[in-house]
């Protein structure tokens, strides 16, 4: 009988096993981040965030033997974090989908220098960008945080979320439509709450 | 086939300045580094079966333990201190290149044993300086780690209400409970956050020379502190321009 200290997974020595999950955590460290802002920004809570990341990389993990490319193994992150949010979605309570307050977008602030109204300011304007996410189709959102926020290409969106190029162009054209159309209604209010005060 | 164009990006071509500073900064948002460590931490626990819990199969809710990780990872940043982490260490894991082939041979090899917080070799940061509160190790239980009468979820929920005091501007409510916290937690989980959350409130209350001298004595033990560089900053600004 083979020694379980010497062979592990699928037939594979322990030392293998030691150097590929080296690789594995070099690569996934970097896009642990991105794994937590693109989770965020659809629309997964600060309460869930942290439960859809394992998933999303347990995912990477099993899928990572077969991806070429840290730039693939970030397309593959993204998707994974679009199933998950969309499975987080659909299992959430409404009452738990209820308000976004903005100690959700808790994060570094830019600089030590920054005063706290350039702060504010900056969680502000955070906040709004999750706002207006959060009020868009869920299909064309997806598509506008992978282009627009995590740079992925409109061919890797396409070939990881398993949709035609052709609907991913239409999503994002339609997406960011709404996201202009968000953008200034939300900067009208705004002026005009100004001008009632 | 013919391919979709896909148009220049928003942030690159839109005409409308507030609309590319707003995705500007919502590109630049980074979610807290000590929560992203917390998180790898937790995967590679469980991926190595040192953890109670098995990789998380239900993901509509958020487990307790999952909850105190961030709880405690909200706390270590937002206690004044957090941001300083990663912006003195920079980076901890600096943009790769992207075409990169992914079985490139790692640093170092990283151990299947039970995971620290982060692998000194993957940061700029060392182990023993991040917050104790960034990740902690799954084998004690939490309400071990208090040496004095106080669970964990007590010191934690102690720790919290000091933070909020301080965020509302109650400097003297926030001190109080430091000082409870002092009384009841002997070597607690949140030692340093209290200790800079202290300085905070201090220079907050105009207790100027306190602030000053509780730094220095921070500054002194810890010099390599993550927290040091946020204390040196809050210190600076207590430097007295004109006599009180």
């Amino acid at each position: 009988m083979q020694s379980v200290v010497a062979i592990g997974r699928d037939g594979v020595s322990e030392r293998d096993l030691v150097a590929r999950d080296a690789r594995f955590r070099a690569a996934i460290e970097p896009l642990v981040k991105v794994a937590y802002r693109v989770l965020q920004r659809l629309g997964v809570r600060s309460g869930e965030v942290d439960d859809a990341v394992q998933v999303v990389l347990v995912a990477a993990d099993r899928k990572f033997d077969d991806i070429a490319t840290r730039a693939d193994l970030k397309a593959y992150v993204c998707a994974a974090c679009v199933n998950v949010a969309r499975d987080v979605g659909r299992r959430r309570t409404r009452r738990a989908a209820e308000g976004s307050p903005l100690d959700e977008l808790e994060e570094d602030p830019p600089s030590e220098q920054a005063g706290p109204a350039d702060l504010l300011e900056r969680k502000q304007t955070l906040a709004l960008v999750h706002h207006i996410l959060e009020g868009m189709l869920p299909e064309r959102r997806e598509v506008f945080v992978l282009y627009e926020l995590e740079e992925l290409t409109g061919r890797e969106i396409a070939d990881h979320l398993g949709v035609p190029a052709g609907t991913v162009a239409s999503r994002l054209r339609k997406a960011r439509e709404d996201f202009r159309t968000a953008f200034e209604l939300a900067h009208a209010e705004r002026a005009n709450e100004g001008r009632g005060t | 086939m013919k391919q979709p164009s896909f148009p220049p990006r928003l942030s690159e071509s839109s005409s409308d300045e507030r609309l590319v500073d707003a995705l500007d900064v919502a590109r630049g948002y980074d979610p807290s580094p000590v929560r992203v460590r917390g998180a790898l931490a937790r995967f590679e626990a469980e991926r190595a079966g040192t953890s109670p819990s098995s990789a998380p199969s239900v993901v509509g809710r958020g487990t307790t333990a999952a909850l105190k990780v961030g709880a405690i990872a909200a706390i270590a940043v937002a206690l004044a201190g957090g941001w300083t982490v990663v912006r003195s260490g920079a980076d901890p894991s600096p943009p790769p290149n992207e075409t990169a082939s992914l079985n490139a041979p790692p640093p170092e090899p990283a151990s299947k044993a039970p995971p620290a917080p982060a692998p000194s070799e993957a940061t700029s940061i060392r182990v023993d300086d991040l917050p104790t509160a960034a990740a902690p190790p799954p084998a004690p239980k939490p309400a071990a780690r208090a040496a004095g009468s106080m669970s964990f979820d007590d010191e934690l929920a102690l720790v919290e209400s000091a933070r909020t005091a301080l965020a509302k501007g109650d400097a003297s409510a926030c001190l109080a409970r430091l000082d409870e916290y002092d009384r009841r937690v002997q070597k607690g989980t949140f030692e340093r956050e209290v200790a800079v959350m202290r300085i905070e409130a201090s220079i907050a209350r105009g207790e100027t020379a306190r602030a000053r001298s509780l730094g220095a004595a921070f500054l002194a033990e810890s010099p390599n502190s993550p927290y040091a560089n946020r204390i040196r900053s809050l210190l600076a600004r207590t430097q007295p321009t004109s006599t009180p």
